[in-house]
């Protein structure tokens, strides 16, 4: 991922809706900028203004302050963003899993290119299924085709796999991962799961309607926190304790790998040699990484 | 008080085949048990039986406690005996925030603590303070509405309410599903409390997220094929993690890693769950092998990625024979019968049933309805369901037509006139089979096809500009609604049982107003949000499957044919 030709760029940017007694905002202050090619993971509280933010950048809730660019790469079309969201099957249009790709199809009677989504996404049911009939797995995957068909620039997954099963789930995240780094488009991904984090370029926290931490997944979970942190918000309401790393000092649990890696840094190791995934256990086991002196 | 299951089966509401059957289970106190399974396999259904909120179709549930009383669940089971079974469960849904219909917390705490009040005189006082700062929540929020809190106090204070209950058992659905991280801590401790703190009771989570839960259970139920396939100790899984695979679960990660070590050498790696410390103790001490040493190769690193492991007992996914993706043009979409074809040609046959007559008229329209029937695939319980009541009608009119009173002459006043009869029957039938014809369309069609109906019907207005497309989709939309209106108010119906341990009743309805208002708005901004996302900002936006409204060969034949039949049936 490279850091040029950003395609969004939100400075101080408010997000809301208008009430009866003037504006609400529900994200009172955004600044962040999304690259091509760039995997940006948002975790936070529910509540916390996530969605709100998600439905600023695909133009749908007001924006109430400060500034979001959409900038597209090609001079034709303007920025293609697409959303799969928790429950897409909300939206189907389709009775069969061909109407709705025939419906959302952008140019018409490119039969080839929808059979090449399906096999790319690894949907194998007949285009005569009805998408009622299709598992939860399937239908994300069908709103993933469905998304991909425009070739967006963007791809916004709003926890596109929370409801899913493991294995099914497992297989929706490493399309969603495959996808975006072929195609090098963006991702900006909503998720509770701290797991994805460590597949992140960027991980953005959000709570009270503020971005309230930025950062590369590592400095996440190992970094030291600014020694003037100060979040109001709901999250520190839990008991933290002195913690060191954002993660801890956020109220979150880490995962298992990263708990390990958290003792591993007691011990002395540098902290280039932290895992942050399982494979990186593996490597490390494999390649004594670890072996003490 | 342990609790059995014998032999259980559960049926969901209009579904012909079971949910689950024959499942024979013991959950003994003291203990977190997991149900697992892959999504779909019951897990939710047989935890809302054993908390008494999904009545049993078959087999026999107990809690006893030896000497003590014991509290038994049948299918025949009575309102009476379902109540002191609902006081000993707790139940933590999924998304249990959805539940909060009172003006503040305190209310809330009203409400659930209500069937205990006698049983518990703190109920009243200082129980929902603790209750709250038992899960980091200060008591100043008693006052607070609870939508207002957020989505992590939301969560926090569910666990509260139902830690505050003198219920023996606690059940969680999906516990971690759309939880934010930071209330997990108070999940897993709650649970250890609970069964620590409960020794006539104990824990059951149903749950596919294995990397929080499974750490602190002790025993594992597997679900599948309909039906408990095993029943496990955590000991047990950790040698055994295929099973979780076979399940269609994701091996928890300290699970790979503890494989990872057994197979490198360290076998009591697989003994039991280690603690974090040992872990890391075991990556640190790993020492180079000499080179001399070395007389097996290394496991690469593909044996035990994550994948692998977890799919030691795939079966390949059958592959399609025919290539999976059948090519075919815009042209011939579907062959899909269309609607109106459809309709036409069951409403002439409807009038053609109704103007036929005679015995062979009759013996027609039948044949012509089974066959119609055949041909139109249709769901055969749901159009039983529907024309039962006729049938009652039917017999008791043709019972009642027979009888003939005749006084005088005869010994007997009652006779029975078989032509009189017959000739009922045969009405009954012509009446009987324009029905069902006039069924087939309505039972069979789908919604969208419906609405690709409506809107040719409308095409002519579409001069007018008349956002015919946009009509025509609405009210498909409020079609699908209407299920849904009535899925969130059986949703709303088991959470009232679970909180006020008795059956909703109208005095209840008002507080189910706000829950499922927020629900159904919820829905509509989903699908708001997707057309949105997928460029469509307007009525005209909406694209209409021009090309299948074209009458293709078949429906004109199903239209000839139609007619043909109606000139024999009223020629005869």
């Amino acid at each position: 991922m490279q850091r040029v030709n950003p395609l969004l760029t939100a400075v101080h940017a408010q997000f809301g809706y208008a009430s009866e007694d003037g504006f609400v905002a529900k994200v009172v202050d955004a600044s962040f900028t999304v690259w091509p090619g760039q995997i940006m993971v948002l975790v936070g509280p529910n509540g916390g203004g996530k969605t709100t933010l998600v439905r600023g950048i695909l133009g749908q809730s007001a924006i109430l302050g400060g500034s979001l660019k959409r900038i597209s790469p090609d001079a034709v079309h303007p920025l293609c963003i697409r959303y799969v969201s928790q429950r897409s099957q909300a939206g189907f249009l389709g009775d069969t899993v061909g109407d709705e790709l025939w419906m959302a199809m952008p140019s018409e009677q490119d039969w080839q290119r929808v059979r090449d989504i399906l096999a790319e996404v690894g949907l194998t049911v007949s285009l005569e299924t009805r998408v009622t009939r299709l598992s939860g797995g399937q239908m994300q995957l069908l709103a993933l085709a469905v998304a991909l068909l425009h070739n967006p620039h963007v791809l916004v997954v709003d926890e596109g796999t929370s409801m899913l099963a493991s294995e099914s789930r497992q297989r929706v995240v490493d399309c969603i991962l495959q996808r975006v780094q072929e195609r090098s488009m963006a991702l900006v991904w909503v998720t509770q799961q701290l797991e994805d984090i460590a597949f992140a370029h960027e991980v953005v926290v959000m709570d009270a309607g503020r971005l309230i931490w930025q950062g590369t997944p590592h400095a996440f979970f190992y970094g030291d926190c600014p020694s003037d942190w100060k979040v109001e918000g709901t999250l520190l309401a839990a008991d933290c304790r002195e913690a060191e790393t954002p993660c801890r000092r956020l109220g979150f649990t880490p995962p298992t790998v990263i708990q390990i890696g958290e003792q591993l840094a007691a011990r002395g190791f540098s902290p280039s040699e932290l895992p942050l995934h399982y494979e990186d256990i593996l490597r490390g086991w494999e390649s004594h990484t670890w072996q003490s002196n | 008080m342990a609790i059995q299951l014998n032999d259980i089966t559960l049926h969901h509401e209009g579904q012909p085949s079971p949910t689950l059957k024959a499942v024979r289970a013991e959950f003994a106190v003291g203990q977190i048990h997991l149900l697992v399974g892959a999504i779909g396999s019951g897990k939710s259904s047989l935890l809302n039986a054993i908390g008494g909120l999904l009545p049993l179709s078959e087999g026999r549930m107990s809690q006893n406690s030896g000497s003590d009383h014991t509290l038994e669940l049948t299918p025949t089971s009575d309102a009476k005996s379902l109540q002191p079974w609902l006081l000993q469960m707790a139940h933590l849904f999924q998304f249990p925030e959805a539940a909060f219909c009172t003006s503040s917390v305190a209310r809330e705490f009203r409400l659930t603590l209500a069937p205990y009040a006698k049983a518990n005189p703190l109920a009243a006082g200082e129980l929902p303070t603790l209750a709250l700062a038992e899960v980091g929540l200060p008591a100043s929020l008693l006052e607070q509405p609870p939508l207002l809190l957020s989505g992590g106090q939301k969560r926090r204070l569910a666990l509260a309410l139902e830690s505050s209950t003198g219920a023996n058992w606690l059940l969680c659905d999906e516990p971690t599903v759309g939880m934010d991280p930071s209330a997990l801590p108070y999940l897993t401790r709650l649970l250890c409390r609970w069964r620590d703190e409960h020794p006539d009771g104990g824990v059951i989570v149903a749950t596919h997220d294995l990397e929080a839960m499974f750490p602190i259970c002790d025993r594992v139920f597997f679900l599948g094929q309909k039906t408990m396939v095993r029943s496990t100790t955590q000991t047990e899984v950790i040698a055994h993690p295929e099973w979780l695979s076979e399940a269609g679960i994701q091996v928890p990660t300290q699970l790979c890693i503890q494989h990872l070590f057994a197979a490198d050498g360290i076998p009591e790696a697989t003994a039991r769950w280690w603690s974090l410390t040992e872990l890391t103790d075991t990556l640190v001490a790993r020492r180079p092998r000499q080179s001399g040493e070395m007389e097996e190769p290394l496991p690469t690193s593909d044996t035990f990625s994550r994948t692998a492991l977890a799919s030691t007992q795939d079966q390949p996914e059958p592959q399609p024979e025919k290539a999976p993706y059948p090519t075919f043009m815009p042209g011939e979409v579907r062959a899909v019968k269309d609607v109106r074809s459809a309709w036409l040609s069951t409403w002439m046959l409807t009038i053609a049933c109704f103007a036929t007559h005679g015995p062979l008229g009759s013996l027609a329209a039948a044949i012509l309805a089974g066959v119609y029937a055949a041909a139109y695939h249709v769901p055969w319980r749901r159009l039983f369901r529907t024309v039962r009541p006729l049938i009652y009608l039917t017999v008791a009119s043709v019972a009642l037509a027979g009888v003939v009173w005749q006084p005088h002459g005869s010994p007997f006043p009652l006779t029975f006139n078989a032509v009189h009869a017959t000739t009922t029957l045969l009405t009954s039938i012509r009446l009987f089979a324009a029905m069902t014809i006039g069924l087939l369309v309505p039972l069979t069609a789908s919604e969208r096809s419906l609405q690709t109906a409506l809107q040719r019907l409308l095409r002519p207005l579409e001069r007018l500009r008349v956002p015919t497309a946009a009509i025509a989709f609405g009210a498909t939309l409020t079609l699908q609604f209407l299920p849904q209106i009535r899925r969130e108010w059986q949703h709303f119906a088991q959470i009232s049982l679970a909180r006020r341990k008795r059956k909703i009743t109208l005095w209840a309805l008002p507080t189910a107003v706000l829950p499922m208002t927020l629900s159904l708005l919820q829905s509509a901004e989903d699908v708001a949000d997707t057309l949105a996302a997928r460029g469509i900002h307007h009525f005209h936006d909406i694209k209409q499957p021009v090309d299948k409204s074209r009458w293709q060969r078949h429906d004109w034949w199903h239209l000839a044919t139609a007619a043909l039949l109606f000139g024999i049936l009223i020629a005869v």
